[in-house]
């Protein structure tokens, strides 16, 4: 075992905190260094002096106060919940009556805005279902011979996507929709397979008036997306001098 | 009938107390059996008997958070939050295990949680402190003074060296050095391997020892 090998371990020897076996190459080694013995006497001090420590004179004062400190929080009666309040009331009967009208109030209040939102999302839907068209999917074959095949689709999915969004799509998916306009304006044919896609706007004559139709081509030919938004009407401008 | 049912109880506190004072308190067998006999009788409410609890390990718990803390007010507060939580965690002692090492267990933490709430304040007593406390009050003597404004200076001094450590270090050598407790002991309180505590005590000691010799080698130069 070299010094340094020891150096390390003195910390642990000197309180005999090493195997028996370990502790005995330490003491052979120290026999024979006297450099590490001295590092040895100087740890043995150290521990001495760290030992040698005296605690503050606490008093029986200091004792006395602790214990009645922590006597005083253990036998602390603990009260529960209701008879808190039941105390507050006894002591306080005016504060009670006023805070319990404040929670009644809010909670009255509360209830009142839900109701409401629910109203007006209820009311939403039915103008939703009401406006909106049918959505048509045009399949369009790939050679240009063959007239676009037209496909209708409900407009279920924008109905239940509605709903969705007020978190009612379960209660009212089953009931039957009202009949929609149907609307009989011819798909413009976009030919080509590769090229850009192309958007084309087109007001519908046939569809409610206050709806704009919008078609749009994808990279693939077959696919043409076509959606109805609400027209927006400008507002004229008014020239002042 | 709960007047009679508590003074039965006390009685039965004041038997426990008496089996130990007619033993040496240190036969480790009967105080075990005492402390667990009492520990179930707080366990049940008994507040008497969580009394004698805190008679009993008081001076030890203050001790190692002072010696933790380095300042008596922080002990004394320490001291409390570990007695009040052995109380409220009561019902979870095992009374198979070691009470006192449970208890020990407890006052590393609370020690830490305070330390860690007032890292700002004056951490180490003075000998003005000290003074100002009363605690030279009942010397007469110049010469008795003068020896306990050099120990109050001692005192400081191993109390800087403490906090030289980490927290993990202070711990480790304050239960493994000052409290004499065994390796596997320390170890159990800290929820840590012997192995880490036998490197923790190991860097703890060679860090004393570089203060001391820097304290040393001052003084000798003054």
């Amino acid at each position: 075992m070299n010094c340094h090998r020891v150096t390390a371990l003195l910390p642990l020897y000197v309180e005999s905190d090493l195997d028996t076996a370990v502790m005995q190459e330490v003491a052979a080694h120290l026999s024979r260094c006297a450099e590490c013995a001295i590092q040895a006497q100087e740890l043995t001090a150290s521990q001495a002096w760290l030992r040698g420590q005296t605690l503050p004179d606490f008093d029986e004062r200091f004792f006395a106060e602790l214990k009645r400190d922590v006597m005083r929080e253990v036998e602390k009666p603990r009260l529960r919940l209701w008879q808190m309040l039941f105390g507050q009331l006894q002591r306080k009967p005016l504060w009670v009556a006023v805070s319990a009208i404040i929670v009644m109030s809010a909670l009255a209040f509360y209830a009142y805005q839900q109701r409401g939102q629910q109203g007006l999302a209820l009311s939403a839907e039915r103008t939703i279902e009401q406006n909106a068209p049918a959505i048509q999917a045009y399949t369009i074959p790939a050679n240009n011979s063959a007239p676009p095949v037209v496909q209708k689709v409900s407009n279920k999915g924008s109905v239940n996507a509605s709903r969705h969004h007020f978190g009612m799509r379960r209660q009212r998916a089953k009931q039957p929709l009202p009949k929609l306009p149907e609307i009989a304006t011819e798909p413009t044919y976009i030919a080509g397979g590769n090229q850009e896609p192309a958007i084309v706007k087109q007001t519908d004559t046939t569809a409610p008036p206050e709806m704009t139709r919008i078609e749009f081509q994808t990279d693939n030919p077959k696919i043409r997306i076509i959606w109805f938004v609400p027209k927006v009407t400008e507002t004229p401008k008014v020239d002042t001098e | 009938m709960s007047c009679g049912g508590k003074q039965i109880v006390t009685s039965e506190v004041s038997e426990i107390v008496l089996m130990t004072e007619s033993f040496e308190f240190r036969d480790g067998a009967v105080q075990q059996t005492a402390v667990t006999l009492l520990a179930e009788r707080a366990k049940t409410g008994d507040t008497a008997a969580f009394e004698q609890l805190i008679i009993w390990y008081q001076r030890k718990v203050v001790a190692t958070a002072w010696r933790m803390l380095g300042n008596e007010e922080d002990a004394k507060d320490a001291a409390q939050e570990t007695f009040l939580k052995a109380y409220k965690y009561l019902k979870s002692y095992d009374s198979r295990q070691d009470f006192s090492g449970w208890l020990y267990r407890i006052t590393v933490n609370a020690c830490r949680d305070l330390a860690r709430k007032r890292q700002s304040r004056e951490q180490f007593s003075s000998f003005e402190a000290e003074q100002e406390a009363g605690r030279f009050d009942h010397l007469r003597s110049p010469e008795d003074v003068e020896a306990a404004a050099i120990a109050a200076q001692e005192r400081r001094l191993i109390t800087e060296a403490l906090q030289t450590l980490t927290e993990k270090e202070r711990a480790a050598i304050v239960l493994r050095d000052l409290e004499g407790l065994p390796t596997d002991e320390v170890a159990k309180i800290l929820g840590s391997s012997q192995t880490t505590v036998r490197s923790q005590v190991s860097m703890a000691r060679a860090k004393i020892k570089a203060f001391r010799d820097r304290v040393l080698s001052r003084r000798k130069l003054l």
